[in-house]
């Protein structure tokens, strides 16, 4: 085969792009493109069959089940709970409203499973909050932006399940793989905003620090929702159930904690919030179906081996990482963070397994880097979501978001640097 | 919803409002939950754990998929980037627009047909466990490309609704 036919998909793909083609309808139009142009080496129900391939994982239906877990989650009111929580744990520090919802931000993540989700919720609870008193709009729209990062890489976690299945990965050590960035990364903001808010002046939201009592009363409360990462991470460890399973019993329980515990769901709202979980599992399956299929042509070219090769001899797995990250930071100002992970992951396999770097390790730095892509300018969801509910324009939330995108590129670096970050616990649960 | 005293253009308006896919694919949606389930509870309480409740959960995702898809175009939900289209001046964004139109339409008619021929042929063929015809896997493909067709050229002749549909996909 011709070079120009060779990466004539790839480029149709980057055009299709550029002139705002829908994401998925522009990986698989390229791809069927392929399969016509090749149908006499490879027969045309190939594609259908690679189109197809992406709902019959096992591993990938864990992803509905984590959305609906979410979306049940959500109705049932859960957050107000968990509110009650982070504010007698960090309502005594300085700035603490903005403290509160990075707290809270890391005890929705083990619930929500989605950024975008947590930064809809973030914005319109403690976000209107803040901005109600005395915070500058544009500061509570970056903390809530920039806090919902942290639902991508604690467990459970869509980012780390589609990348556990286009890498062939355990999601499993994935979910642990998140837990201790994820909480550094909540550290991080949470010292960003200590500093920033000293500057500023923004307050403490009680007088005194809670008495055990009061944090016990409010775990107590919340306690139905904060055990259910531990019933994830436990029941997989041990071997009760698979990750996939563990997502259907996750929805079974906070259907029952939703319509029985806290009586907030009843049978009335089911249909609404199966068909928002719909969507969003929809929208993202389907474009990981287009993916499927965009990447048979990339095996079948050896794109990504040919990519690997122009790379030359040996690369020092930091420096790649490194090179990778900056690449991914620059790609994230302009695509989707989840559109991006599905498109690059099969071509940067090859490179970071040539290097030696552990699949989990890259795993979690990726999806870490590509969630903060959702909050740099111009191109970012969360952004956009915290933003619309804040009413902030871009401009200002471009200027108050650099001291977290500095703390957030520190973190990268970190996670790149230290790959026992990110494997020990892992690598402690499951070897 | 009175569709027989209506006129025909009208009736099929009204009929095209109705959330057909999201009925399907949240009914899809109940079945891989049930059926997944279904799966661990006789493995822990029965002699022989349910050998068909993957294969069940698996057409089901197909089902749910595909159809939620048609509803993605239903509300505009795909994802797309419009950093460069957004430079162009008004009337260049909307040749671009009009080149996605067709674009689309060409390619969710050649799907269907496609999807339509691979559906047929895979009905010779039953899946492991359950040996239902394979095409109960493929229809969804087919029907649901059909459906994306209908929902993108409604979507484009009914431009003055866009603001009631679009939803937001919470995709990260």
């Amino acid at each position: 085969m011709s070079v120009t036919a060779i990466w004539l998909p790839a480029v149709l793909m980057f055009v299709l792009f550029a002139l705002r083609t829908p994401i998925t309808w522009a990986m698989a139009i390229p791809a069927l493109v392929f399969f016509i142009l090749n149908r006499a080496d490879v027969p045309l129900s190939t594609f259908s069959q690679e189109i197809l391939e992406g709902t019959q994982s096992i591993s990938l239906l864990a992803l509905p089940f984590f959305v609906l877990a979410g979306a049940i989650m959500n109705a049932a009111g859960i957050t107000r709970r968990l509110l009650d929580v982070a504010e007698v744990l960090v309502g005594h520090m300085t700035g603490a409203l903005a403290q509160m919802c990075i707290v809270l931000a890391t005890l929705l993540g083990g619930l929500t499973a989605s950024s975008n989700a947590d930064a809809a919720i973030l914005s319109k609870t403690v976000g209107l909050q803040m901005a109600e008193r005395g915070y500058s709009r544009a500061f509570a729209a970056v903390v809530t932006s920039c806090s919902s990062i942290i639902a991508a890489l604690i467990p459970p976690s869509i980012g780390l399940i589609i990348y556990g299945y286009l890498t062939e990965s355990s999601v499993g050590r994935l979910f642990a793989g998140g837990v201790v960035p994820g909480l550094l990364l909540a550290l991080g903001l949470m010292l960003t905003t200590y500093f920033v808010s000293v500057r500023r002046g923004y307050g403490p939201q009680r007088a005194k620090r809670a008495t055990r009592r009061e944090v016990g009363v409010a775990v107590l409360d919340g306690l139905w929702a904060l055990s259910i990462p531990v019933v994830i991470l436990l029941g997989t460890r041990y071997g009760i159930f698979t990750t996939t399973e563990s997502g259907a019993i996750v929805v079974v329980y906070t259907l029952v904690i939703g319509m029985f515990v806290y009586r907030t769901i009843s049978w009335k709202r089911l249909p609404s919030i199966i068909q928002e979980a719909v969507i969003d599992t929809s929208a993202v399956m389907i474009m990981i179906c287009a993916a499927s299929a965009f990447g048979f042509y990339l095996a079948w070219e050896q794109v990504p081996q040919k990519m690997a090769a122009g790379l030359g001899g040996q690369w020092n797995p930091l420096m790649l990482l490194l090179t990778i990250n900056l690449l991914l930071v620059i790609i994230g100002t302009a695509i989707e963070g989840s559109s991006a992970l599905i498109i690059l992951t099969p071509v940067l396999l090859p490179i970071i397994q040539k290097a030696g770097i552990d699949p989990v390790h890259f795993g979690i730095v990726m999806v870490a880097n590509l969630t903060i892509a959702g909050v740099t300018p111009p191109v970012g969801g969360m952004m956009y979501i915290a933003s619309r509910v804040l009413k902030v324009p871009m401009r200002d939330y471009a200027i108050e978001v650099m001291p977290f995108l500095v703390t957030m590129c520190g973190l990268l670096v970190l996670l790149s640097a230290f790959p026992s970050l990110t494997l020990w616990l892992p690598n402690y649960l499951y070897n | 919803m009175n569709l027989s005293s209506s006129p025909p253009r009208s009736r099929v308006r009204s009929l095209l409002r109705l959330p057909i896919e999201d009925v399907i694919a949240g009914l899809a949606f109940v079945v891989v939950v049930a059926s997944v389930l279904w799966g661990v509870l006789t493995r822990y309480l029965l002699a022989q754990p349910a050998a068909w409740s993957y294969e069940v959960a698996t057409i089901g995702f197909a089902w749910l998929v595909f159809f939620g898809a048609a509803a993605c175009v239903r509300y505009r939900a795909h994802a797309d980037i419009d950093v460069l289209v957004n430079f162009f001046s008004p009337a260049w964004q909307r040749r671009v627009a009009l080149f996605n139109f067709w674009l689309l339409v060409l390619f969710f008619g050649t799907l269907s047909i496609l999807f339509g021929i691979h559906t047929a042929d895979a009905h010779k063929s039953v899946t492991i466990a359950l040996n239902l015809p394979r095409s109960i896997i493929y229809v969804p493909l087919c029907l649901a490309t059909l459906m994306m067709l209908v929902r993108h050229v409604d979507a484009w002749l009914s431009v003055e609704d866009a603001t009631h549909h679009v939803q937001e996909a919470n995709i990260t």
